[in-house]
């Protein structure tokens, strides 16, 4: 990608007028992700699926805390569509809240970890030398450590509230992005475009907004998509083992824990949670595909 | 080579001391205490128990001790498990651990890269998209979703399992299958990709004009660089395998580390986590070191001197 980068960012033009271009890389990219319709449906599910989060007590005329211990647990039916719990609460409610959860964690701890990330590896690569080099073994005993260990550690001694959860889950995921950023940012700084701008005078921190920041977003933007299911998922890991959001509250991992406890008698407890969770992991998928073939031609031939 | 490779593991003694250290004030600042029961215990013999276990010294005192006993490789006792030491415990917990991983991964390692080749070995047919499809569908079963499915399947109304323990080679297979389908999905795509790069090289177009055989070609001068990508994953993944095998453990209820970790965090069991984390710390470190030792092997371009 950075090959088809260089023309256009030589004479760094500002985006808007890029894309009028027609042929920007941006636009290019825009034109490739859109053949790829798995992609493309799964950034309306994605988006569906978020209204639907944000939307969740205008879309239901049941609690998610409530129990009707009369009612107990029923299979789904039309006032029910995901059945109930053994405590007769709504499961389509429940899992609707859980979305909220469940996205916003995937959201939030993928902010933090997008902004140590960068942070680190670009001063990591940009400035290089022996700066580099203590950043990067600092790095090394870091990815040593099991930091999944230690959040568990964390949340079972100092209590489970949610705002740990992003800091614990944010603070695991910023090594990679890290690496990543480092990477493109020394590979960019070989680049004769950057050369020329220095050679011209341009500023450092010109330098980085101008010809850095455009050029590792591809990259970024792609594992952001990956980090975000990957964050889902170990929330939902958390709170499957009970570390997770406290009841009545409830996540996509505390339902499907729920739902393993009263599997035998009513399947459904596990089966719509345990299926919103894998399309959801789905669609994040297809759509980081399609952004990496979009927005990496290289790899894409595949 | 060797000199990189005791480089590496030396890594340990600074992670180990880290951890330790981390772990040690993490859980003697947290409220609560391993002594705490449903039923309060009289002052004196709260007291005693205290005294017994060294917490009545200061706390620089008790970290000076512990890391002195670690030191020598003791572990101390465990607070919860009256007759046994946390090196007991391990002892008894860690082999069942590492057969467990042993079976999740040759799993999949055995379906990953076989379904990725197979894929590959036909672009875009029918067999590329029905494994591809497979393998899409395994990235986005996490353990905890698979583990009680197959549970309920296989042991609850099938009958053909046991529905927890570790007794006999058969209660391995279900566990193996939970802990290794996502990764086996995970390898089948790198796989593939590896694969349909090297087989586009130049040096494969070369064995072609020279008659080689197809299956020559595949397995001879294709498999070392297509496995490649799959390689270097394994160095990332060795993290969540540990952090599947503890899902796996609660949910099929086996005797291994992951469980004795979870219950001693529950119970502030204060060695007894420290020990467990120790223990994932090293094989997190182990396993790190021997992915980069295969790495080097398969990849020309990388040498470690």
């Amino acid at each position: 990608m950075v090959e088809t980068t260089q023309d256009t960012v030589v004479t760094a033009p500002p985006l808007e007028e890029k894309a009028e271009q027609g042929t920007s890389l941006w636009r290019e990219s825009y034109y490739r992700f859109k053949k790829n319709k798995m992609a493309v449906i799964s950034i309306f599910y994605l988006l569906f699926q978020t209204l639907l989060a944000i939307f969740a007590p205008l879309l239901t005329s049941f609690s998610y805390e409530e129990t009707d211990l009369i009612l107990g647990a029923v299979a789904p039916n039309s006032t029910h569509w995901f059945g109930t719990d053994e405590l007769g609460r709504d499961l389509f409610t429940r899992t609707l809240y859980g979305a909220r959860i469940s996205l916003a964690i995937g959201l939030l701890a993928v902010v933090v970890s997008l902004v140590i990330g960068t942070l680190y590896g670009a001063v990591s690569g940009y400035f290089g030398g022996r700066i580099d080099y203590f950043m990067q073994r600092f790095l090394e005993i870091l990815y040593a450590i099991p930091f999944m260990i230690l959040v568990i550690i964390l949340l079972s001694m100092f209590g489970h509230n949610i705002f740990m959860l992003f800091i614990a889950l944010g603070a695991i995921q910023w090594l990679t992005m890290a690496r990543i950023v480092r990477g493109q940012v020394i590979s960019l700084k070989e680049m004769e475009f950057v050369e020329a701008a220095r050679c011209m005078g341009v500023s450092r921190i010109m330098i980085i907004m101008r010809h850095m920041i455009p050029n590792i977003l591809g990259p970024v933007i792609v594992y952001t998509t990956l980090a975000i299911p990957a964050l889902i998922l170990e929330e939902a890991f958390l709170s499957f083992l009970g570390l997770g959001v406290q009841e009545p509250m409830s996540s996509w991992g505390t339902l499907i824990n729920d739902g393993v406890e009263i599997m035998e008698e009513y399947p459904w407890a596990l089966m719509f949670p345990s299926l919103t969770l894998m399309l959801t992991l789905l669609a994040f998928n297809f759509l980081g595909d399609g952004l990496r073939d979009a927005l990496d031609p290289k790899v894409s031939q595949h | 080579m060797f000199k990189y490779v005791i480089g590496r593991l030396l890594v340990v003694i600074p992670v180990l001391w880290i951890l330790a250290t981390v772990i040690f004030f993490l859980v003697r600042l947290a409220p609560g205490g391993p002594f705490d029961t449903e039923k309060a215990l009289p002052p004196e013999i709260l007291a005693n128990l205290k005294a017994k276990a060294g917490f009545d010294k200061p706390l620089g005192m008790q970290y000076l001790i512990y890391m002195k006993n670690l030191a020598q490789g003791d572990l101390g006792p465990s607070f919860r498990y009256a007759n046994i030491s946390v090196n007991e415990a391990i002892a008894s917990a860690l082999p069942v651990t590492v057969q467990l991983g042993i079976c999740g991964l040759l799993y999949a390692l055995v379906l990953g890269f076989g379904l990725g080749m197979f894929a590959a070995t036909k672009h875009n047919s029918l067999r590329d998209y029905s494994s591809m499809g497979f393998s899409l569908l395994g990235v986005c079963m996490p353990s905890f979703v698979i583990g009680p499915l197959l549970m309920l399947v296989f042991a609850i109304k099938l009958k053909w399992f046991n529905v927890s323990g570790w007794a006999t080679m058969k209660d391995a297979v279900l566990p193996a299958l939970t802990l290794g389908t996502i990764f086996a999905a995970y390898f089948s795509r790198l796989v593939r990709v590896g694969f349909l790069d090297i087989l586009n090289q130049d040096f494969i177009k070369t064995a072609k004009a020279k008659g080689l055989s197809a299956k020559r070609i595949f397995f001879l001068h294709a498999s070392k660089g297509g496995v490649l990508p799959a390689v270097s994953f394994l160095g990332p993944a060795t993290a969540s395998i540990l952090s599947g095998s503890i899902v796996v453990e609660t949910v099929f209820n086996i005797p291994g580390i992951g469980r004795f970790f979870i219950q001693s965090a529950f119970n502030r069991d204060y060695g007894m986590i420290i020990g467990t984390a120790l223990v994932y710390g090293v094989m997190l470190i182990l396993l790190n070191v021997v992915v980069d030792i295969a790495y080097a092997f398969l990849n020309p371009k990388v040498r470690y001197d």
